[in-house]
Order: C-alpha cells, then sequence, then structure tokens
C-alpha cells in the first residue's frame, strides 16, 4: 500500500517536473548560432546522462545479488537495463536529429556517441542472454557477471574510442558547442531541471518495472496453484 | 552401529529451485560403514540430494556435517573424501583411458598415480585398452572406466546415482563385486535407485524420499524385497 | 604451488584432446585464411587493400578466436565432465585460468600460421625489422580475447541459444581491444623507422590500453567465473 503511494507520488513528480523543465526551455533565450535547433539539447543533455546512471545501477545491483542471492536485486538490474537501454535509444534518436544542424551530417563517429552505442548494444545483449537463459536458477547469475563485465567496459571503450579519435581531429568539439561558452546560466538552469526531472522519471518507471515483475510472478504463482 | 556418532549429519536441508521446493526440510544420519539405499519416484529429489551432497550444488537453508566437515565451509576437505558414480561418465572422449585416469589424478593430487591407475584397470578389466581412446569405447567399457575414475583417489564415501542405470551385463557384474569390497573395506555409501531388487541387493539400511523428505527409514534387519515393496507403495504412495 | 599444477594438468588435457582430432585449429585457420580472401574480393585493388590491411588482419583474427571461444567448454558438457572437475578438489578459478591459457595458446598457434600468409598476400614487403613489435601487440591481444572470451563462453554454453549468444556478447566487449591492436599494426607496418620519439608517445598508448584491459578483465574473470560455473 505504502509502496504504491510512493510510486504515485513519483510519477506526479516526474511528470510536473518535466512540465516545468519544458516550460524553462522554451524561457531560455535562443542560441545565436544554431537558434531554435539548439532547444534539443536541453533533452539531449540528460537523456544522455541518464542511461549511464541506469547502467550504473545495474552493475551495482549485479555485484548485490552475486553477494547476497536476494532475488531483489537482480529484478532492480533488470529493470534498469531495460529502462536505460530505452532511454539510450533516445539518445541516439535525438543526438542524430542534434547532429545534422551543428555538423551538417547525421551520425559523426564521435566518441560520446559512439560509446552511447556500443553501450546500447551490450545491453541489448545483457536483454537477449537474460531471455537466453531457460534456467530460472541459472539465469540471474549469468546476467549479474555480465552486468559486471558490460559496465567496467564502457569507460574503457569511452577512453579508447577517444584516443583513435584524436588521429583525426574534429572541427567542433561536442563539448564546445554545447556546454563552452554558448551555454550561459539561463541555458544551465532549465538543463539541470530537465536532469533532475528526467533522472525522478527514471525512478519511477524502475519502481513501476520491478512492481509488474512482482506481479507477473505472483501470477505464475497463482497459476502453478490451480494447474498443480 | 547404533551407538557410533553420525559420519554423515543432515539436517532440515531445503533446495528452492526457482519458486520449487526440490527438497524441503530433509534430515538425515548416516553412520560409518554404512550402506544407505535411499528409493523414490522420479523427481522426489534423490539426483538433487546427491548433488549437494557431494559439493556440486547448493542448497538454500538446513546443514549438512561430514566426517565433521561443514559443506560450505570446507568443500575442499569433503571433495577429497567423496567418489561420485553416476550414469554421466565425466569421461573425455578424446583422451585414452589412461590420459583420463592421469588427469584426474593430477587433479586429486594422487602421489604415485602410476600403480593406482594399473590397479583400478585391472580390477575393471580394461588393462589390454589402456591406450585406446576412449571415443572408441562400448559404451558398458566406457561405464566400467567411469567407476574406475571415480575411486582413483580411494574415497571413503561413495555416492552412487542411480549406477546400475543402464550398465550391460559386464559392468553391473564388476559394479556388484565392487559394492561387496567396499562393504568389506568399511566405506560409507550412499545408492539412490528405484529398483527395489538393486536396492535392497547390498544395502545394510535404507530410507524413502518422497516430496523432498524422507518419509521412511530403516537400519539393519531389513524387509524382504516383496514385504519392502508393500512399505515403498504405502510411504511413496501411487507415484511410484 | 598444486594450484599452478592444476593449471598445468587442465592445459595439457586440453592440448591432448585438442591434438588428437584438431578440429578447432583447422577451422579457426582455415576460417581466417578464407575472410582474408572474401576481403580481397571484397576491396578489390590492392591499394586500398593496403590501407585498411591492419583492420582486415584484426578482424580476420577476431572471427577466428570467435570460432575457438564457443568450442572451449563443448568438451566439459559432453558427458558433463564439467561435474567432473568441480568434484576435485580443486580451486574453480583454476578452470578459468587453464581454459583462458588454452584458448590463448590454440589463438597463437593460428596467428603464427596465418600471420606470413597474411603478410604475402597483402604487404609484400617484408615487415621482419619490427617483428618483435608486431609479437607483443598480438601477445597482448590475445591474453584480452582469451580473458574475456574464456568468461563469456562459459556464461554463452548455459543459454539457449548457445554458439549464437557468444558473439553478441563478446563483440561490443572486446571493442577497445579492437580499436588498439588495429592502430597499433597500422602505426607498425606504416613507420618506415620507429626511432622516433613520435612513434614510441603513439604506440605506447596503445600497448598500455591492451596492458590495463588484460589486468582489468583477467581480475573480473578470476572473481566471477566462479558463479557462472557453479549450480
Amino acid at each position: 500500500m505504502k509502496d504504491r503511494v510512493t510510486r504515485r507520488l513519483l510519477g506526479m513528480a516526474s511528470f510536473i517536473g518535466i512540465f516545468i523543465s519544458l516550460y524553462t526551455v522554451f524561457r531560455a533565450p535562443l542560441d545565436k548560432n544554431l537558434g531554435i535547433v539548439q532547444k534539443i539539447f536541453y533533452i539531449h543533455f540528460p537523456v544522455a546522462i541518464v542511461p549511464y546512471f541506469a547502467f550504473f545501477v545495474v552493475f551495482v545491483c549485479s555485484i548485490l545479488y552475486l553477494k547476497t542471492r536476494d532475488r531483489k536485486w537482480d529484478k532492480i538490474a533488470y529493470a534498469s537495463a531495460e529502462i536505460g537501454l530505452v532511454i539510450d535509444t533516445a539518445l541516439l534518436v535525438t543526438g542524430t536529429i542534434f547532429n545534422k544542424p551543428t555538423w551538417g551530417v547525421w551520425w559523426v563517429w564521435e566518441p560520446r556517441i559512439t560509446t552511447s552505442l556500443i553501450m546500447w548494444l551490450l545491453y541489448a545483449g545483457y536483454l537477449m542472454l537474460h531471455f537466453s537463459v531457460g534456467d530460472i536458477e541459472r539465469r540471474p547469475r549469468l546476467t549479474a557477471v555480465f552486468g559486471i563485465v558490460a559496465f567496467i567496459s564502457v569507460p574503457i571503450s569511452f577512453m579508447s574510442i577517444r584516443w583513435w579519435r584524436t588521429a583525426h581531429p574534429l572541427i567542433f568539439t561536442p563539448a564546445k558547442i554545447a556546454l563552452g561558452e554558448a551555454l550561459d546560466m539561463q541555458m544551465w538552469i532549465p538543463t539541470l531541471i530537465f536532469l533532475a526531472s528526467m533522472t525522478l522519471f527514471y525512478v519511477y518507471l524502475l519502481g513501476q518495472r520491478v512492481n509488474m515483475i512482482n506481479l507477473q510472478e505472483e501470477i505464475q504463482d497463482l497459476k502453478d496453484e490451480i494447474g498443480g | 552401529m547404533s551407538k557410533t556418532p553420525p559420519f554423515i549429519c543432515i539436517d532440515s536441508l531445503d533446495k528452492d529451485f526457482g519458486r520449487r521446493k526440490v527438497l524441503n526440510g530433509l534430515s538425515l544420519d548416516v553412520c560409518k560403514g554404512e550402506f544407505l539405499t535411499i528409493f523414490g519416484p522420479n523427481g522426489a529429489g534423490k539426483t538433487t540430494l546427491l548433488r549437494i551432497l557431494s559439493t556440486l550444488s547448493g542448497f538454500s537453508s538446513g546443514s549438512i556435517v561430514i566426517d565433521g566437515f561443514e559443506i560450505k565451509e570446507n568443500p575442499a576437505e569433503i571433495r577429497e573424501k567423496i567418489g561420485f558414480i553416476s550414469h554421466n561418465l565425466l569421461l573425455y572422449k578424446d583422451l585414452n583411458a589412461y590420459e583420463n585416469l592421469r588427469f584426474y589424478g593430477k587433479m586429486y593430487n594422487i602421489p604415485s598415480p602410476e600403480n593406482r591407475i594399473s590397479e583400478l584397470l585391472q580390477k575393471v578389466e580394461l588393462d589390454h585398452r589402456k591406450f585406446d581412446v576412449v571415443g572408441s569405447f562400448s559404451r558398458g567399457m566406457q561405464q566400467r572406466l567411469s567407476i574406475a575414475r571415480a575411486l582413483l583417489h580411494n574415497p571413503e564415501i561413495i555416492f552412487l546415482d542411480e549406477p546400475f542405470s543402464g550398465l550391460d551385463v559386464h559392468a553391473s557384474g564388476v559394479l556388484d563385486d565392487m559394492l561387496e569390497d567396499f562393504k568389506k573395506g568399511n566405506h560409507t555409501l550412499i545408492m539412490t535407485t528405484h529398483n527395489i531388487e538393486i536396492g535392497l541387493a547390498h544395502a545394510n539400511s535404507v530410507a524413502i524420499l518422497s516430496g523432498g523428505k524422507i518419509v521412511y527409514s530403516k537400519r539393519g534387519n531389513l524387509p524382504d524385497s516383496d514385504d519392502f515393496k508393500s512399505i515403498y507403495y504405502e510411504y511413496a504412495g501411487d507415484k511410484a | 604451488m598444486s594450484y599452478l599444477r592444476h593449471i598445468m594438468a587442465l592445459v595439457q588435457k586440453d592440448i591432448i584432446a585438442e591434438l588428437r582430432t584438431k578440429e578447432m585449429l583447422n577451422s579457426m585457420l582455415i576460417f581466417a585464411l578464407l575472410t582474408m580472401v572474401m576481403f580481397n574480393f571484397a576491396f578489390g585493388s590492392s591499394s586500398a587493400m593496403k590501407a585498411v590491411s591492419s583492420g582486415l588482419l584484426w578482424i580476420a583474427f577476431l572471427f577466428a578466436s570467435l570460432l575457438g571461444l564457443n568450442r572451449i567448454f563443448v568438451h566439459e558438457k559432453d558427458e558433463n565432465c564439467l561435474d567432473g572437475l568441480m568434484l576435485c578438489p580443486i580451486d574453480r578459478s583454476a578452470i578459468y585460468f587453464s581454459k583462458a591459457i588454452s584458448s590463448f595458446i590454440f589463438l597463437s598457434l593460428v596467428e603464427i600460421i596465418a600471420l606470413p600468409i597474411f603478410t604475402i598476400f597483402f604487404i609484400q614487403e617484408s615487415f621482419l625489422s619490427h617483428l618483435w613489435l608486431l609479437i607483443i601487440i598480438l601477445v597482448l591481444s590475445n591474453i584480452g580475447l582469451s580473458v574475456v572470451g574464456t568468461l563469456l563462453s562459459a556464461i554463452s554454453i548455459n543459454t539457449k541459444a548457445r554458439d549464437l549468444m557468444l558473439p553478441i556478447l563478446f563483440l561490443p566487449v572486446i571493442v577497445p581491444i579492437l580499436v588498439a591492436a588495429v592502430k597499433s599494426t597500422e602505426l607498425v607496418l606504416s613507420v618506415s623507422s620507429i626511432d622516433t620519439q613520435q612513434f614510441w608517445i603513439d604506440i605506447t598508448v596503445w600497448l598500455r590500453t591492451l596492458a590495463i584491459y588484460d589486468i582489468i578483465f583477467a581480475l573480473v574473470g578470476f572473481l566471477t567465473f566462479e558463479y557462472v560455473i557453479e549450480e
């Protein structure tokens, strides 16, 4: 009962947060060089941060599962991977839309974007592994180990791709365009508000997803009872 | 025999598989030198119990102490003492008989493996095929070699999981002789089977496992197989 | 001490079994050669081939390693041999390291044969003067591929899809190895003199990346392998 109230409150808070964010985004001044297109950055930035956070949760919960063998951690890890993957997809889409007007091409093999793509592939593999292990006794252990391996490989991939790119320096670095001198105080406030409400939204989805997994298992139990 | 302290002590053992309970508060004591046969219908948890006792599987709660060693804390000490014979061969088919045994000999840190290997190969009547690849053996020969493999480190405790299933006449003869030797040698044995005649042939105590629990057990003065059959149906129900 | 003896006995067992059938080695080698030939048809002219040759080399080795890694636990699953190993009083990580060492040896054997053929096909001129550098790159990359591949192979053997699962888990994780190996091989193949300071700065970055990767994932494998194979 208490869980349900908390989940509802979280849901409302994140929706209100996103509305406020949208309002502040359009109140913020127009970018001198990029014009209206720059607005997409406000959603691009939090959407870029939240997957890292979600996959970090997968990593931590995987370790906790192996240590405690409490199924709760396995459920949270799985739910977080799923949500992280959805948000990462949004990131790749907004990133591609943002690229065209700023760099003139749809896709650039730039370190951050490339890392997000590799992350997408890693966690798509994680979900495939989840569905591919039939043995429910084994599944949490195998996915937990891969959850750890995948997360550790992300920073090493990022570094190696960055060094790989330095051989062909870009004319615009995304850091300059997005965060550097181009972004003044009035642009930072909506960015941070958006980040906060996006994180809240993630936590809300996580709670809902874990709850859903629990309900699914309960239904299965009831079915087994009737069937057996 | 009843006065000696239990050698293997299992106390309220639970094993959950997903949300299904395979073993449900199983308790059982086995003395040194005892030959216990556990009967039970398919799916009663016999194999699971032996896999847990031989440290292959974990368990959810309860405690198991073998010869003073707690199974979860000292698995290595327990592994040195036990031999496991099942219908799985546990042999490498691309290696020859000698290489298989020498490899496992190294795994068990056996000091002078050569003598032990030839002794065992003679026992299972395979010394003439010592250097042939196991993949070229008949099933019965592979099973005899598999028995030799399990006994390599001269274990004092032997677990047998449906050991006679699928054995040819020759291999069951070899196994029968060995079981009699073990009894004389004061080994402790636990065998599972659903075949009542085979199970009673060597045992000096019996137990029935059903629904994840020991529902019947008797030590010494065993009933003959017809009497035991009616006891079995009474305790294990119509599932047999 | 007995830990090392166990690892050696396990590796020896894998090698004897493999040399008896040579199934894995032959298919890995032929696959690597096939990849090179296919690349030749896909990219056509030899001038274009030269520019991408180090990438080609590593794609060929990578897919050959995938083929081998897929098989590394197959013998243990036949006749439940893994149970046989788990019954032995040995440390679980000894099984992990022995499998990683076996895959390393098999991959290196394939590369030793494939590399000269690759040179004849695509490089034409000798690179023997910098061969020792190339060997360092190969060794470091092979260690990385083996330590990660062994762990992921042990995971994928337990899935319904089995050999379909390994590439999906393996390839995104070894991106850093591919990047570092291709870049450093390119450096070695393209420079005329390795005595310049710039060359050493560049190559150190990549060799260090490979070494760090190897250490981290050997540690991860050592710590987590037990959870993969236990029951």
